[in-house]
């Protein structure tokens, strides 16, 4: 950072204590180390979403140019939305929190009004305006984070009490939830869950009762899988991917045989096959793709991106004398690792195909800028508090 | 345990950090496994891979053509297109299992108004649920062969964003289909082919069958990954053999000359109702065979015959053995005059019969009147037909002599036609001719006790046409390759001098007698020098003799400019006159009009003319 940017950083009073705190840390952060990370990801994800899902558009008839132009707008949109939100200050994103929440609750809810919601393969996920279309539960996600963080450092609140604290956060994620896996999106419904309990959990309720929430959803996760036959035939085809030739059976398996079959160094960039196998090759499945290409290389390069993040995240949040943009920042960098961890998981068929994107990589225009936005609220200490952090 | 961020047990920094060291541990695990994938289960994962995705496709090889001398084809590969559209795509429910009416009446519009169809007739055949031959569930004809053009427009609409889902189950299927222009006439010579494996198609008889190896290429596949919808990835290595293309097969065959034969044996057919006929026109200085035709035939071309009708109608009747009877008269005596045993002016007299081993010869051109004295000279005993003076011959030449002398005209042996089913000629009951008994020399000598082919039989009397030298009877001219070149050549190849240019020369003359003044005079051709031999010949079934005849005529007709061609007519069981005079003669000659005219031949200035041909007008034996 330039000299220039550190002096006028100085002239905060209140930037003492957090000044005082990196120091001790010794952290030394920017928009720089997160959006690089950020643009890197979605540079490989511009490559990879587009040409692993060239086949399928070919099949559907698409224009292989729009969907580029697309993505390079989503990413625009994102770059706008990551530096526009680095300059809206935690105080004024708290009162933003209850407004965002409503908001997301009647977009998401708006999915099911006939002619304004989009169906696409059988799921209610997305809205449209003429040729745009947005997927809610993308941006809910990030709204979540932000709602819970607002909701728990309320002084009326404590976390640790099961009654007084607890209670009103699991409802509301529960019913968000419940409102994204109706769509369906199991996926997601998921990664909001995960996300809010790591943000409850940061934020200080107690062991037991993060586990006896946890423990309360899979035990209903497990009822309602079992009440219905094609999703008992995911666990199925999760435990033995070979007894199913079509569906999700199928799907696991091409993507195992692109993970697996060659080798380390992988096939080569552009040599991938998957993508004429693999339906989701461009969303949920980009990873069979990356790792068929670039072997394991890829997949650690990409997990080594996504790390960057998280790890940026969890400096900020060590960093953070202020409790909601603590909460904030570790909720949005668990959003980014659980996600990761789902998409690779359901790759290599290490949990029940439940598909979720990778952030930054995946096809999504929704999720693109929702990640962006992410990373922009993220980098807002690190812009306030850039000559602490330093 | 207060912490400035609330009443909260643990330290949130702590949380933090526990939280983001779980997803280090699990994303440590995860690349654990991925590498796991990647090392471990590399191997059977490629295996499956291969399963799945890896797939063999054929390459079908276009079938060579088949030219006649001309490069006029007799039998191409050409392409069928068939329309057909799958119901099923358009079915109102999967429970009814019918078409909806509606999508078929819109379907019926498009594709009736692309393929030149009636709307209403495309949207019936659609929608019906009756099937017609070929036809199933998948698969209603909406037309067959379409042209190119129809096809393209058709492949363009349903590329179309706007027709694509209307034309969702039109299924365009090319298939390669042998047709054979000459049609019926040239069957038993060019053949037929039955479908094959991947498309291709073997060859069942004649020359399809003969050159199946040159004319049917050789099959190529590529061995590649493809889709789930079996469409090959572009990015996928492939392993190819190239198919190539059949070769052309170039016959000696004139096609004028097939049709000119044709349309004679089919008057012969008509005329005489024989079980079968055949003709052979031959080349005696090159040994091409330029005419080769049977009857009864079929149109290979037609789907729908019988499989008795296509059986008996691709039987190549000039390699199928007969006893020739009296056409093997000038072979004896060329054989007894090469050898020196009788000459030009020698008598044989003949009182109508010969008692030979207690066993009556009977000479039909001496039956009621026998020749007067100092006449029977050998130009007459041909010219007559006279068997008495025949057996004498015959029994002058000797078994030994008499197989060796059939062996060097090939009449015993293969001769070696490109063909199949050519079969040797034998001597009925005899290995040799060295045992032969008296009876059986004498019943040889006039083309009994002796099987032969009626090629075999007018490449010989080639060999008389020819100053002795017999020529290597040949129908394939050579094999070029698709973009003809020759790959292959047969040339012109000499057997030998069988009998001496004198004999040879005598003999062409004394069957000039034959037609001018003796049994062959309905074979006579104003303007043109022609000269043959009759034959009938009793059929034998093997065990006795029963009432049929095989009635033949095989000469030469020499235009001015000296060329002679080689025809030979073998009618099979004729009836209203079974004499090889009335049967075959006439059908002979109209050939032979034929040729003349088709190739422009001069007339012969030493021919008799059409007078003389008419003013001398005697009863007709064999």
């Amino acid at each position: 950072m330039s000299v220039k940017t550190a002096d006028r950083a100085s002239a905060y009073s209140d930037d003492r204590g957090l000044r005082a705190s990196a120091r001790r840390e010794g952290s030394a952060i920017s928009v720089r180390m997160m959006a690089i990370p950020a643009v890197f990801l979605s540079a490989i994800g511009l490559v990879y979403a587009n040409s692993a899902s060239f086949p399928a558009m070919v099949r559907m008839g698409e224009a292989m140019e729009l969907s580029v132009i697309k993505h390079l707008a989503a990413f625009a949109v994102g770059l706008a939305l990551m530096f526009g939100l680095s300059r809206v200050t935690y105080d004024r994103l708290r009162g933003l929190a209850w407004p965002i929440l409503v908001v997301c609750l009647i977009a998401l809810a708006s999915v099911w009004i006939p002619g304004f919601g989009r169906r696409v393969n059988g799921s209610c996920r997305w809205i449209g305006f003429g040729p745009l279309t947005i997927q809610p539960s993308e941006f809910a996600k990030v709204g979540m984070v932000l709602y819970v963080a607002a909701l728990v450092t309320q002084p009326r609140y404590n976390v640790a009490d099961l009654w007084n604290g607890l209670l009103v956060p699991l409802v509301a994620i529960g019913g968000v939830c419940l409102l994204i896996e109706r769509e369906p999106d199991l996926g997601t419904a998921i990664v909001v869950f995960l996300t809010c309990l790591s943000v409850l959990y940061v934020a200080g309720a107690r062991s037991r009762h993060i586990w006896a929430v946890l423990g309360i959803a899979v035990v209903a996760a497990a009822i309602f899988t079992m009440s219905a036959e094609h999703r008992r035939q995911r666990v199925t085809a999760w435990l033995s991917p070979d007894s199913q030739r079509e569906g999700a059976g199928y799907q696991i398996k091409e993507a195992l045989i692109a993970v697996g079959e060659n080798g380390l160094a992988g096939r080569g960039f552009g040599r991938g096959e998957a993508r004429y196998y693999v339906p989701a090759a461009g969303t949920d499945y980009i990873m069979a793709t990356v790792a068929e290409e670039l072997g394991v290389v890829g997949v650690l390069v990409v997990v080594a991106g996504i790390g960057t993040l998280v790890f940026q995240a969890y400096r900020v949040a060590s960093a953070s004398r202020d409790r909601f943009a603590m909460l904030v920042a570790a909720g949005i960098g668990a959003m980014f690792m659980w996600q990761a961890l789902l998409n690779i998981a359901v790759v290599t068929n290490s949990v029940p195909s439940t598909g979720v994107p990778m952030p930054f990589i995946s096809a999504g225009g929704s999720s693109l800028m929702a990640c962006f936005a992410a990373i922009g609220i993220l980098s807002r200490p690190s812009v306030r508090e850039r000559a602490a952090l330093r | 345990m207060t912490t400035p961020w609330g009443r909260g047990a643990a330290s949130p920094f702590d949380r933090v950090r526990s939280l983001f060291l779980l997803g280090a541990a699990l994303a440590s695990a995860l690349i654990v496994r991925v590498v796991y994938f990647q090392t471990y289960q590399r191997q059977p994962l490629a295996t499956e891979a291969d399963r799945r995705r890896s797939t063999t496709r054929v390459i079908t090889p276009r079938r060579g053509d088949i030219l006649d001398r001309n490069g006029m084809p007799l039998a191409m590969t050409r392409d069928v297109r068939w329309i057909t559209y799958d119901p099923s795509r358009i079915w109102e429910d999967d429970k009814t299992k019918r078409p909806s009416p509606r999508r078929a009446a819109e379907v019926g519009r498009l594709l009736a108004s692309v393929l030149g169809l009636n709307a209403a007739d495309v949207t019936n055949s659609i929608l019906s649920s009756s099937h017609r031959r070929g036809e199933h569930a998948r698969c209603k004809f909406i037309k067959e062969g379409a042209t190119r053009a129809e096809e393209e427009a058709l492949r363009w609409f349903m590329r179309s964003k706007d027709y694509k889902d209307t034309l969702i189950g039109t299924v365009v299927t090319v298939i390669p289909e042998r047709v054979y222009a000459a049609g019926d006439a040239s069957v038993a010579v060019v053949g037929k082919t039955i479908p094959g494996s991947y498309g291709t198609a073997i060859g069942s008889s004649g020359i399809e069958r003969w050159a199946n190896t040159p004319l049917a290429g050789s099959i190529g596949w590529t061995k590649g990954r493809v889709d789930s919808g079996r469409v090959p990835i572009p990015t996928s290595t492939e392993r190819i053999v190239s198919a190539s293309d059949g070769a052309n097969v170039r016959l000696t065959i004139d096609l004028t000359v097939q049709r000119i034969c044709a349309s004679a044996l089919d008057v012969c057919m008509q005329e005489h109702t024989p079980k079968g006929v055949t003709a052979i026109v031959l080349d005696p200085t090159t040994g091409e065979i330029l005419g080769m035709v049977s009857r009864p035939s079929f149109d290979p071309s037609d789907r729908t015959l019988p499989a008795s009708v296509i059986l008996e109608g691709q039987r190549n009747r000039a390699l199928m053995l007969y006893e020739p009877g009296s056409v093997m008269k000038p072979v004896s005596l060329c054989i007894a005059i090469d050898a020196g045993l009788i000459s030009e002016t020698e008598v044989f007299p003949c009182p109508g019969y010969k008692m030979l081993n207690g066993k009556r010869i009977n000479c039909e051109a001496h039956r009621r009147s026998t020749p007067p004295p100092g006449t029977n000279t050998p130009r007459m005993v041909i010219a007559k037909s006279c068997n008495t003076a025949t057996a004498d011959i015959a029994l002058r030449i000797g078994g030994k002599r008499l197989d060796d002398g059939l062996h060097r005209f090939r009449l015993l042996v293969l001769i070696g036609i490109q063909l199949p089913g050519e079969v040797k000629g034998y001597l009925e009951g005899h290995k040799s001719g060295a045992s032969l008994g008296p009876g059986s020399i004498a019943r040889i000598g006039f083309g009994q006790s002796v099987m032969v082919s009626p090629l075999a039989l007018a490449a010989a009397f080639g060999a008389i046409a020819n100053h002795g030298v017999l020529m290597q009877p040949r129908v394939i001219k050579a094999i070029t390759d698709p973009a003809n070149n020759v790959v292959r050549e047969y040339p012109v190849r000499a057997l030998g001098q069988v009998i001496s240019p004198q004999t040879a020369d005598t003999m062409a003359d004394y069957l000039t007698t034959v037609v001018s003044s003796g049994t062959g005079k309905n074979a006579r051709l104003a303007g043109y020098v022609t000269g043959g031999k009759t034959g009938t010949a009793l059929k034998s079934d093997g065990h006795g003799r029963y009432n049929g005849y095989m009635a033949s005529f095989i000469g030469y007709v020499q235009g001015g400019d000296g060329r002679r061609f080689i025809i030979a007519v073998v009618v099979d069981e004729p009836h209203n006159g079974y004499h090889g005079s009335v049967a075959a003669a006439p059908t002979w000659k109209r050939i032979a009009e034929g040729l003349m005219l088709h190739w422009h031949v001069p007339p012969s200035p030493n021919a008799p003319t059409a007078d003389v041909a008419r003013a001398d007008g005697d009863s007709i034996h064999d």
